[in-house]
């Protein structure tokens, strides 16, 4: 039987294009305008999910809201399949959101909440009892159909609101941070549960968090934004590997910028200078030709090694080392400027304490070189 | 601006693809246009032509400048602010006591409080006439005395302090109920004294609220007919003022001027209540649930505010068991066997203005309710061009005397193309758009505390406006739209200073029977009616609190 509904689901769904999505507000005042979306590119293939990560304010819930309906398009063009949809109005654009505060209908039994969009499509009433009593089943809530919202936990809340969304068979889903209501472990259980859930029923999705891990942990493609506009499209191997900016190297994972002078640039073979050493950088990064001003190495924290002194490109001093278990932080005093580094199986090396000197080594393939600017 | 256009129209396209909330919109904004606009113009220009119909304001000048009318002025305003100070005095007390201390027989006091909103008009006024009159049970019957003059200002204030004071009490009990007991915890600790703490912190927290009180009062008090109508005697004001010289003289111009008189303190009131004051609140909501707090349950507190409460109490009491005794009595002050003479006279003769009453009520009740929350949910959750214009129209009935609504219906309806007057209609209608601020009101707030994407989820489910309204706001806001119900009914009911000018034979009603029995001194007849209309007044409200309850089960699974 279930094997219906996700053949049926997957069949249903359909790409999502979004062209040159803007969005102006008034300023408060009235005085001026305040452009919250700037140009949007997206091409979500069907049956995809999809990630707008940022800080807040970045225009990724705007966006979202945008997609469903709920706030006008200022320019652009919203493809659903072929077809165009920014005058659509939102109750008539077959896709089903999924609310930060799941938004059940507090009034109404979790069956009444999952039947609520098949009653309203008037379908007949076999086929609604049987298409909510095969999403319960699917999202293991059998048993609590009677009950109100406010009756059943915050991880049962969250599947009767994805079945709700779900069992309209809605060409695309849209979440709006629907994992960031619950605790740090019911949310990374949730999470995996919901990836698998959208990949077996292969419907396109849209998702929206500021939470990175998150991203990364369920996404086909993230879309990193920040101020309005796209920073960077990519997988999450992408966007952590091959960061195009400093912000977008900032902010997924932690780096390291470190000052640098570009005296060759290719991208199978640059050289840059560090701290007037000239060291070799075998993979910079696909940018390393369009830099035009003062460029950064970026390195990640568990690519530099921590020697003994003397040894090593570079020497520094402890600063602060901290011991988590599975890896050992330190805080690296490096010319003017501190390094993060994590050192992995401390049970295998040796922990520096705070105040020593120590050789500092970069692991060079993993260099990126970017332009400098603000984060 | 050019984009702020395109938003417009983006919203516009939305509500076109909604051909039944356009319509809906359309409607009423037409609706409050025709019923609460254009009849408030109507009168403004009829008070500013002379008889050949042009523009001048020679009459207007010459009732101002008449001394006579001049005194009914100053009279209603006089009368207004006593009563909203002693109203507010009485009403901070009260809701002091209720909200802030441990005393005793709260609800009691509550219910109590509540007495006076949901009576029919005249219950006071009749008391006091049973009380203080000519036949009084206080002047003649226990003191013999026979010539007390029980018409006038002292009756007026005692019977308006009494009638409005729940007014104050449920404005300031909101208030005292919002203020964090911790910055009153926080001047104890600093070592205050109670009697301090509320001189320099809890009376000056509420304090925007004393004045939304005042306003309030004054409002009630300035639009009050019933009361000054039968017991006014020789101190008139404007509003029965204004009916003598429509009814007496014919002299509608006259009438209107009067009216436009006692509209200008009321707009103002009102506006400022509802645009500074409130806007002043010191109050803030934090929406955190904050700790059952101890109230105060210092014997030296709460005994002398328990000792004010239950005198305050036990003179309402003595109020309306007074007209309840009357209404068994064959005679008040003359012949006290027990009779149903007077029951019997309500049931046979006086059967049919009760029964319009209930008719043309229940018909307005569930249009009037609807409407409120229909409204409420346009401005609060829609978008569309005339939006200020809706919720502005739909709040100043509130402010509007009932006999400025009256005599503007006659002026507004009495020809083509809506001739109105005489007929069932013209009454609903003024029920109707007399009794939706309060279910607004409501709505607007009850709607404010629930997270809009619950509705969106019902959008993106499928769901239209209509459905959205009906499945999920509706029910979720039912608290408020029972409010609004019971006051439309209620109000309904005990409409007096609008309809009296647009009653006709035909469509006769209680209230305005009453109102002729007390002409004819029939005053145990009169308090059979009340009697009977707190029952019914009762049972309404007993049915309308099942029916919302309903509500919700409407959904549930077959």
């Amino acid at each position: 039987m279930n094997t219906n509904i996700e053949e049926k689901l997957g069949a249903h769904s359909s790409g999502l294009k979004l062209i040159d999505i803007t969005k102006t507000f008034m300023s408060l005042d009235g005085s001026g305008e305040f452009t919250a979306v700037d140009k949007i590119n997206l091409d979500i293939k069907s049956g995809e999910l999809t990630t707008m990560l940022g800080p807040s304010g970045c225009g990724k819930t705007t966006t979202l809201r945008m997609v469903a309906g709920f706030e006008s398009i200022t320019s652009g063009k919203l493809l659903l399949g072929n077809e165009s949809i920014e005058s659509v109005p939102p109750n008539k654009r077959d896709m089903a959101m999924m609310f930060q505060s799941y938004a059940l209908f507090p009034h109404m039994s979790v069956y009444d909440n999952i039947a609520y969009g098949l009653k309203i499509q008037k379908l007949p009433s076999s086929e609604i009892r049987e298409r909510t009593e095969q999403i319960i089943e699917l999202m293991q809530i059998k048993g609590m159909e009677k009950r109100l919202p406010s009756q059943i936990s915050g991880g049962q809340q969250q599947r009767v609101a994805l079945a709700r969304a779900v069992v309209i068979e809605p060409k695309v889903l849209l979440f709006d941070e629907p994992l960031s209501n619950l605790d740090a472990k019911l949310r990374e259980y949730m999470r995996d549960e919901l990836r698998s859930l959208q990949k077996r029923l292969g419907i396109t999705s849209l998702y929206v968090t500021h939470d990175q891990s998150e991203a990364m942990a369920i996404s086909d493609k993230v879309v990193l934004m920040n101020k309005g506009k796209i920073m960077q499209v990519g997988s999450p191997k992408d966007l952590y590997e091959d960061p195009e900016s400093k912000f977008v190297a900032d902010f997924i994972g932690k780096s390291n910028f470190i000052d640098c002078k570009i005296i060759s640039s290719s991208l199978s073979d640059a050289a840059v200078e560090i701290l007037g050493k000239t060291v070799k950088v075998p993979n910079p990064g696909k940018h390393i030709t369009e830099i035009s001003g003062n460029s950064v190495a970026v390195m990640r924290p568990e690519y530099i090694k921590v020697t003994e002194p003397g040894r090593g490109l570079f020497s520094g001093r402890v600063e602060k080392a901290v011991f988590y278990g599975n890896y050992v932080q330190y805080d690296i005093r490096f010319n003017s400027s501190l390094l993060r580094v994590e050192a992995y199986c401390p049970q295998e090396i040796k922990i520096y304490s705070p105040g020593s000197d120590v050789g500092i080594d970069f692991d060079l393939k993993s260099m990126r070189i970017l332009e400098d600017g603000e984060i | 601006m050019a984009k702020k256009y395109k938003d417009l129209m983006w919203k516009l396209s939305m509500i076109r693809k909604e051909p039944l909330l356009m319509t809906l919109i359309l409607m009423i904004l037409f609706s409050l246009t025709i019923f609460v606009i254009y009849p408030f113009f109507k009168m403004f220009y009829f008070s500013l032509t002379t008889e050949e119909g042009k523009f001048s304001f020679s009459v207007l000048i010459k009732t101002f400048t008449n001394s006579s009318y001049r005194i009914t002025f100053w009279n209603s305003i006089k009368l207004g602010m006593i009563a909203a100070v002693l109203g507010t005095i009485v009403g901070y007390i009260y809701a002091f006591a209720i909200t802030r201390t441990e005393i005793p027989w709260k609800p009691f006091f509550r219910t109590m409080a509540t007495l006076p909103i949901i009576s029919p008009p005249f219950v006071l006024s009749l008391s006091i006439i049973f009380l203080f009159g000519r036949k009084g049970l206080i002047t003649n019957g226990i003191f013999g005395i026979t010539d007390f003059n029980v018409y006038g200002l002292h009756s007026l204030i005692l019977v308006q302090v009494m009638s409005f004071f729940p007014v104050a009490y449920l404005t300031l009990s909101g208030i005292l109920e919002a203020i964090d007991s911790s910055v009153e915890d926080a001047a104890l600790n600093l070592g205050a004294s109670r009697w301090k703490i509320f001189r320099t912190v809890t009376f000056p927290l509420s304090f925007p609220g004393v004045i939304s009180a005042l306003l309030l009062v004054f409002i009630q008090s300035l639009q009050d007919f019933s009361n000054p109508a039968v017991i006014g005697g020789g101190y008139p004001t404007l509003g029965v003022e204004a009916y003598r010289v429509i009814t007496g003289m014919y002299d509608l111009k006259t009438g209107a001027i009067l009216s436009v008189m006692l509209l200008l303190p009321s707009l103002c009131a009102f506006l400022l209540q509802k645009y500074w004051i409130s806007g002043k609140s010191f109050v803030t909501v934090t929406g955190k649930p904050s700790q059952k707090r101890e109230k105060l349950s210092e014997k030296s507190i709460v005994v002398p505010l328990f000792i004010v409460c239950l005198l305050f109490c036990s003179v309402i009491v003595l109020f309306y068991g007074t007209v309840l005794c009357g209404a068994f009595v064959k005679v008040w002050g003359v012949d006290s066997t027990v009779s149903l003479d007077h029951f019997r006279y309500v049931f046979s003769i006086g059967w049919k203005p009760l029964k319009n009453a209930v008719m043309l009520a229940a018909l307005a009740t569930p249009v009037a309710g609807l409407l409120g929350m229909t409204i409420a949910f346009l401005t609060v959750r829609k978008q569309f061009p005339g939006k200020k214009y809706m919720s502005l129209a739909s709040l100043l009935t509130f402010a509007l005397p009932g006999t400025v609504v009256g005599i503007s219906y006659i002026l507004a309806f009495n020809d083509k193309p809506f001739l109105l007057t005489g007929t069932a209609a013209i009454l609903v209608i003024v029920f109707v758009f007399r009794n939706i601020p309060v279910g607004i009101e409501g709505g607007i707030s009850a709607l404010m505390q629930i997270d809009p994407s619950i509705e969106e989820a019902s959008t993106s489910l499928g769901a239209n406006s209509f459905q959205t309204f009906k499945d999920v706001t509706l029910p979720l806001i039912k608290g408020a739209f029972f409010s609004g119900l019971v006051y439309s009914f209620v109000k309904s009911m005990t409409a007096v200073s609008a309809i009296i000018f647009l009653i006709s034979a035909r469509w006769n009603v209680v209230t305005t029977r009453i109102f002729s029995l007390f002409e004819v001194s029939q005053y145990s007849d009169a308090a059979a009616y009340i009697v009977v209309m707190i029952a019914v007044i009762m049972t309404a409200i007993f049915i309308l609190n099942k029916l919302v309850n309903r509500l919700d089960r409407m959904k549930s699974v077959k």
